[in-house]
């Protein structure tokens, strides 16, 4: 009796202790070289930090103190709080991609806010403009009819607009769970050997056009090619 | 103590003095055996998917997603808990009824607004909300609390204003929905259901030596006092932290292999379209920061403003991780009423403002 009493405060101080310790490197894991800016907004390393911060609390207060949870009930409530941990490692360096853009649906180009007569008329030019989707989708009356050159993820959609491609990013505003897709769509006409999820560098003139019911940003693709990923969260544009 | 007495007598919530700690020889009352067979058979499967599952996209996306509510989700559940702990440290019962108005309606009225001075989400609102009700709260203004603080909030304000172009028309009908609904909701509750009815029992998952005699806890020093509240709300989260996880997880299912075409494609007439976006926020599971900048990105797809309204109101008060966060807290059958109150008050406060014409 007194032997499983004293094992099961051995595994009420150590299992809970365990698994903030784990949140704690977790944590850190994820500050360490800005790996959260892959899940959130960079904006957001402060909540990390505070996450670190009150775990590293929490794990003392365990040692210290323990639980009176139920031995089987602590192991599992340790397991599920452990998960997370294991999809963030599962998940690597990578960013959403063009089967998450199959999944949503893509954000319709906005007004221009906040710019200034001479800056929009200075961005009329004949050369193509290298600017980032962002900014055209957000700023789109500035720039429509315009010969813009921007970069992105590649995408063959399957089914009806077989004919199309898309070239987009995301748009976060608070986690990848939120991201919005943004982009350009371009008839893939002579396209090959670019799959989907490579980096590309398109060139053309941009204008509206409804497909499916939605209106989105077309271009008159000039040219395209392959790029390298700019950074590992160059997939992302933050809000 | 007779001040806290006559106090106790003149507030209609009848509330034991004492901190709501129990005795902490009381053991945790252990899980039952289906809810534990459940959670043993989301962790084998869980392990499962991410031990055999293939490298493939669809495996990544869903990765990144749950990985994403949960990183956004926990920092604040982390906030939530210590606050609950401190509360359960610093705020006594008598304080408690002392700050609440004696007139029940007031006291559901005071609560609902209280997220403007307490700006807290909906993924930290919780484990305050249990420590409340621990306190003594009344069932009412716990409701209406936990309903309309993640929506009044001024950072949720400010959001809704900024993804709505600064139209404030619909940042203000939105946080004024939330208020409505919570606070006739919150009024429903208090007189049909008891706390026996709704709350689980609980009873402390620590070994707190401070707080079961608040004679004790008054004479310890502030470092004590402050190491118990971190006990208190290590030992919450630890309780708690899974309902989140367990809610993030389908969540994410959801997010990654359910296109959100499937909604938006029946969003042709007003009430299919409330319907669709109501869906769509118990699914999505988003942050009240966040969900004003989805729901605006429907504006181009022609949906009402009344569906993208139900989009930003029910989505707050419910979503899967809230209804799985809500388990820490309420029966089953509490649940259900306050899910069914939810959405039949949010679809005709929004088939209301259709028809009306405000919007």
């Amino acid at each position: 009796m007194a032997v499983n009493q004293s094992k099961n405060k051995i595994i009420g101080v150590s299992v809970p202790l365990a698994v903030m310790a784990a949140w704690v490197f977790a944590f850190g894991f994820l500050i360490y070289n800005n790996r959260y800016y892959l899940f959130l907004k960079p904006q957001f390393g402060i909540l990390i930090y505070i996450s670190l911060f009150i775990c590293s609390l929490f794990a003392l207060s365990f040692l210290f103190s323990g639980t009176n949870h139920h031995v089987q009930d602590s192991m599992i409530k340790g397991m599920i709080t452990l998960l997370p941990i294991m999809f963030i490692l599962a998940a690597g360096d990578n960013t959403l991609g063009s089967y998450a853009l199959s999944k949503r649906t893509m954000a319709a180009p906005q007004k221009a806010i906040q710019m200034s007569a001479p800056e929009a008329i200075k961005e009329k030019t004949s050369d193509p403009l290298d600017m980032t989707i962002s900014r055209l989708t957000q700023q789109w009356d500035t720039y429509k009819g315009s010969k813009v050159s921007v970069e992105g993820l590649f995408y063959e959609p399957v089914g009806k607009n077989k004919d199309m491609a898309i070239v987009f990013r995301y748009l976060i505003t608070c986690c990848a769970a939120d991201a919005q897709p943004i982009g350009l769509v371009i008839k893939k006409n002579n396209i090959q050997q670019i799959k989907n999820n490579d980096w590309v560098r398109i060139t053309g003139v941009v204008h509206e056009e409804t497909i499916d019911g939605s209106l989105v940003i077309f271009m008159e693709l000039e040219h395209i090619e392959k790029t390298i990923m700019p950074s590992k969260n160059a997939a992302y544009f933050y809000n | 103590m007779k001040y806290i007495d006559n106090d106790l007598k003149n507030t209609p919530f009848p509330i034991a003095p004492g901190c709501g700690c129990q005795p902490h020889e009381v053991q945790v009352k252990a899980v039952s055996s289906v809810g534990r067979n459940i959670q043993v058979l989301f962790i084998v499967s869980a392990l499962i998917l991410v031990t055999f599952h293939p490298r493939s996209e669809q495996f990544i996306t869903f990765s990144i997603i749950f990985s994403s509510i949960i990183l956004e989700a926990f920092p604040f559940m982390l906030l939530g808990t210590l606050l609950g702990g401190f509360i359960e440290v610093f705020l006594s019962r008598e304080r408690l009824i002392n700050l609440l108005p004696k007139k029940k309606h007031d006291a559901i009225v005071l609560a609902a607004l209280l997220g403007i001075i307490f700006p807290v989400c909906e993924c930290a609102i919780v484990p305050v909300v249990r420590k409340f009700l621990n306190k003594g709260m009344p069932l009412g203004s716990a409701v209406a609390f936990l309903l309309a603080g993640p929506i009044v909030n001024p950072l949720v304000f400010a959001s809704t204003c900024v993804a709505y172009s600064f139209n404030f028309k619909i940042a203000v009908l939105r946080s004024f929905a939330g208020f409505f609904i919570a606070v006739t909701i919150g009024l429903i509750i208090d007189s049909c259901l008891s706390k026996t009815q709704t709350l689980i029992e609980t009873t402390p998952a620590h070994t707190c030596s401070l707080c079961h005699d608040n004679a004790n806890l008054k004479n310890q020093s502030l470092r004590k006092k402050v190491f118990a509240a971190f006990q208190h709300g290590a030992a919450d989260f630890y309780d708690i932290g899974r309902f989140l996880i367990i809610g993030a997880f389908i969540a994410a299912a959801l997010q990654t292999f359910v296109s959100r075409q499937v909604f938006t494609s029946v969003l042709t007439g007003p009430v299919t379209a409330i319907v669709s976006m109501m869906v769509l926020a118990v699914v999505l599971n988003l942050c009240s920061e966040a969900d004003a900048f989805i729901a605006s990105s429907f504006q181009s797809a022609g949906v009402p403003f009344s569906a993208q309204l139900a989009f930003l109101v029910l989505g707050p008060m419910l979503d899967i991780k809230l209804i799985m966060m809500y388990l820490s807290v309420f029966t089953k059958k509490m649940i259900i009423t306050l899910s069914s109150l939810v959405i039949f008050f949010v679809f005709f406060a929004m088939l209301f403002l259709e028809v009306s014409g405000w919007l």
